[in-house]
C-alpha cells in the first residue's frame, strides 16, 4: 500500500529550481533512501513534507491525506516525524524533556506517555542520560536523541535527514542495524536522505536518485548502482 | 550524595522559610519599609511574566510598562470613578490585559529580535499618548490619584495587626498574595506541556513545528500571558503608590526595570525575576537615597551624585558589571556553585559515553 506519494512537485526560490516535476512513492513498511549529489533537492523535498517550504505546484499525500493543504504543526499529528540534518534538538530541556516534546501531538503528557519516553530512551541506549539538559552531550549521542524524539510521536513515516553524516564506520554499521530494527518494532516506513552509500545499499528497499531536482532513477539498491545515469550523475560523464 | 530530589527539597524548604519572612516582615519594618518590599513584589511579578515571554519564549519586549499601566489605570478608575474595591478590580483588569497581550501578540508574529524590541518600545511610548487622549482626571492630567477612602480595605480585613497602618499593611499582603499565587502558578507553567512548547520555539521554531508545536498560537500565548502578569503587577502597584501614572518617562522606566530586573536575577529561572527586583529595587534606593547621606563630607562628588542623572548613571553601570561578571544573572550563578558543590560532594564520574557516542 502507497503511504506517502509524491506527485509533480516543483520548488523554485526565486527563478533558481530546486525541485523539477519530482514524483515517486513510499510503501508502507518500506525503506526509501532519497540519494544525489549535493544540491540534489532532498533535504528541500523534507521541508516541503514538514511544510517548511511551499511548493509552487505539485501534491503530496500522505495516508489519504493532502499535505499541502495544512500547516506546518498538523503534519505531525498525521504520524510524520523526522530529524534535521543540523541537529535541530531542543539544548536547554533535559533529554527526558526533549523526548516528550516529540510526543507533543499525543497531547496530555500522562504517567503513560512518562513510561513510554522512558521505554524510548532506553531502547536507544539513553536512559542513563534521562535527566541531562541535551545541550554539552557529545555530536552521536545528539543524534540518536533526535532520533528519540521523532519516534515519541508515534510515527507511521521517520524521516532521516542524514543520519550517518558525522559518524565514524562502526557507528554507520550500527545506525544501519537500528534503522532496520526500528522500522521493524515501531511498524515504520523510513524516508532516508544519506550520502553514506554502503548505508543506503544495505538498508534501502527502494533508492530514489535526485540530481539538480529531478529524478534520475528509481528501482531496489541493485537496479540504481547499475544505472549508467546515476553513475554519470556521481563521476561525470565519461570522456568520449 | 546530593540527588535531584533533595535539591528539590532544599528548594522547597528555602522557599518556605523566604514566603515566612515575608509574611513577618510589617510586624518588624515600618511603613516605607513594608511599601518598598511591596514595590519589589509587585515589579517582581511583572519581571516574572516579562520572563514567561523573554526569558522562556525568546520574544524580548521593552515595552511591558504598557500593560503593567493598563493595570493601573483599570483598578484606579474602576476605585476612583466606579467606587470598586480593589480585589473585584483584579477580575477586570487581569483579563483586559490578556485580552491586549493576545492583540499585541499578532502583530508581534511578524517580527523577531530586535526590532520586535523596538515595536514593543513603540508600545511604551504610545500607551502614554493614548491615557492623555481617553483619561481625563482633575487637572486635565492623565494621572488618577486615589484618596484614603477610595484606596482602603474591605471591612472583613482585620484591624492592623502591626505597627504599621491597616492600609500600608493591606496593599502589603495584596502584593504578597499576588506573588505567592503568581510564582506557583509560573512553576506550573513551566513545567506543563506548554512550558515545554515556550522553550521549544524558543531553541528551534522549525523542530518545534516538526513534533506538532503551532508556534504562532504558543507565542500569542505567551504575549498574552506575561501581559496578564504585567497587569496584575500594575493593579497592585496602585495600592502601594496610591495613583496611576503614564507619564513617558514612566512607562519606558518601568519596561527598562523589569527587563533589568529580569537580567539581573536570570532569565528562564522562576525566582531569578523576584530576586532580581528586589536587587533592582534596593539599588535604585541605596544610590538615590543613602549613598548621598555618606558622600556629604566629599565635596565635589557630593554635586556629582546630587545630580538627578547620576541615579540611573550608576545604575546603568552597575547593570553592566552584572552583564560581564554574572551573564545568567544571580540565580544562574547561583547553579553553577551549586553544581560544582555537587559534583565535589558526589565525586562520581561520569557515566561512560553511549555505545554510539563518539
Amino acid at each position: 500500500m502507497v503511504l506517502l506519494s509524491v506527485e509533480d512537485l516543483l520548488v523554485t526560490f526565486g527563478g533558481v529550481v530546486a525541485i523539477a516535476d519530482l514524483s515517486f512513492t513510499l510503501d508502507e513498511g518500506q525503506i526509501c533512501a532519497l540519494i544525489g549529489p549535493n544540491g540534489a533537492g532532498k533535504t528541500t523535498l523534507f521541508n516541503c513534507v514538514s511544510r517548511l517550504y511551499e511548493p509552487k505546484s505539485g501534491r503530496i499525500t500522505f495516508d489519504g491525506h493532502e499535505l499541502l493543504r495544512m500547516p506546518a504543526y498538523r503534519i505531525a499529528r498525521l504520524g510524520i516525524a523526522r530529524t534535521f540534518q543540523n541537529l535541530a534538538l531542543f539544548p536547554a530541556l533535559s533529554v527526558t524533556d526533549n523526548v516528550l516534546v516529540g510526543g507533543y501531538a499525543q497531547g496530555k503528557v500522562n504517567a503513560k506517555r512518562r513510561a513510554e519516553a522512558r521505554d524510548i530512551l532506553e531502547r536507544l541506549s539513553l536512559d542513563h542520560l534521562a535527566d541531562r539538559p541535551a545541550v554539552g552531550l557529545p555530536y552521536g549521542t545528539l543524534k540518536r536523541i533526535e532520533i528519540a524524539r521523532a519516534l515519541a510521536g508515534r510515527p507511521r513515516l521517520l524521516m532521516l535527514d542524514e543520519p550517518a553524516a558525522g559518524l565514524t564506520h562502526s557507528e554507520v554499521d550500527e545506525l544501519s542495524e537500528l534503522v532496520r530494527a526500528l522500522r521493524d518494532e515501531f511498524h515504520l516506513s523510513v524516508l532516508l536522505v544519506e550520502h553514506h552509500m554502503a548505508m543506503v545499499m544495505s538498508i534501502s528497499d527502494k533508492v530514489v536518485v535526485l540530481d539538480f531536482g529531478g529524478k534520475i532513477a528509481e528501482g531496489t539498491p541493485e537496479e540504481t548502482r547499475a544505472n549508467p545515469r546515476v553513475v554519470e550523475a556521481y563521476l561525470g560523464a565519461p570522456a568520449s | 550524595m546530593v540527588s535531584r530530589r533533595q535539591t528539590q527539597v532544599i528548594g522547597l524548604v528555602m522557599s518556605i522559610i523566604v514566603l515566612v519572612l515575608l509574611i513577618w516582615l510589617p510586624h518588624h519594618n515600618g511603613s516605607t519599609n513594608t511599601l518598598r518590599w511591596a514595590q519589589v513584589l509587585y515589579i517582581g511579578v511583572a519581571a516574572m511574566g516579562l520572563n514567561l515571554l523573554t526569558g522562556y519564549n525568546g520574544q524580548v519586549s521593552i515595552g511591558h510598562g504598557a500593560f503593567f499601566g493598563v493595570g493601573a489605570y483599570t483598578s484606579a478608575l474602576l476605585m476612583h470613578n466606579h467606587g470598586w474595591s480593589f480585589l473585584p478590580t483584579l477580575l477586570v483588569a487581569a483579563p483586559l490585559c490578556f485580552l491586549v497581550g493576545v492583540l499585541v501578540g499578532f502583530p508581534a508574529l511578524r517580527v523577531k529580535g530586535l526590532y520586535l524590541a523596538l515595536v514593543t518600545l513603540g508600545l511604551a511610548v504610545l500607551f502614554p499618548d493614548l491615557t492623555k487622549k481617553y483619561v481625563h482626571a482633575t487637572g486635565g492630567t492623565n494621572l488618577v490619584s486615589l484618596n484614603r477612602g477610595e484606596l482602603s480595605p474591605p471591612a472583613w480585613v482585620p484591624t492592623s495587626v502591626s505597627a504599621i497602618g491597616r492600609d500600608d499593611q493591606w496593599a502589603y499582603y495584596v502584593c504578597l498574595g499576588a506573588a505567592v499565587v503568581l510564582v506557583i502558578a509560573a512553576l506550573l507553567i513551566v513545567r506543563s506541556r506548554f512550558g515545554r512548547a515556550l522553550i521549544a520555539v524558543r531553541d528551534h521554531e522549525s523542530a518545534a513545528a516538526s513534533v506538532g508545536i503551532n508556534a504562532a498560537r504558543v507565542k500569542v500565548m505567551a504575549f498574552a500571558l506575561s501581559a496578564l502578569y504585567a497587569g496584575i503587577a500594575g493593579s497592585c502597584s496602585v495600592l502601594v503608590t496610591h495613583l496611576a501614572n503614564a507619564e513617558k518617562v514612566q512607562t519606558f522606566q518601568l519596561s527598562i526595570e523589569f527587563l533589568v530586573a529580569l537580567v539581573i536575577g536570570g532569565t528562564a529561572t522562576v525566582v531569578g525575576p523576584l530576586l532580581g527586583a528586589w536587587l533592582v529595587v534596593t539599588l535604585q534606593h541605596w544610590i538615590s537615597d543613602t549613598l548621598p547621606q555618606h558622600v556629604g563630607s566629599l565635596g565635589p562628588l557630593k554635586r556629582v551624585l546630587g545630580d538627578p542623572a547620576a541615579s540611573p548613571a550608576l545604575f546603568g553601570i552597575m547593570l553592566i558589571l552584572f552583564v560581564f561578571v554574572l551573564p545568567d544573572g544571580v540565580v544562574g550563578g547561583f547553579r553553577r556553585a551549586w553544581a560544582r558543590f555537587v559534583r565535589n560532594r558526589n565525586q562520581t564520574p561520569h557515566h561512560a559515553p553511549a555505545p554510539l557516542a563518539t
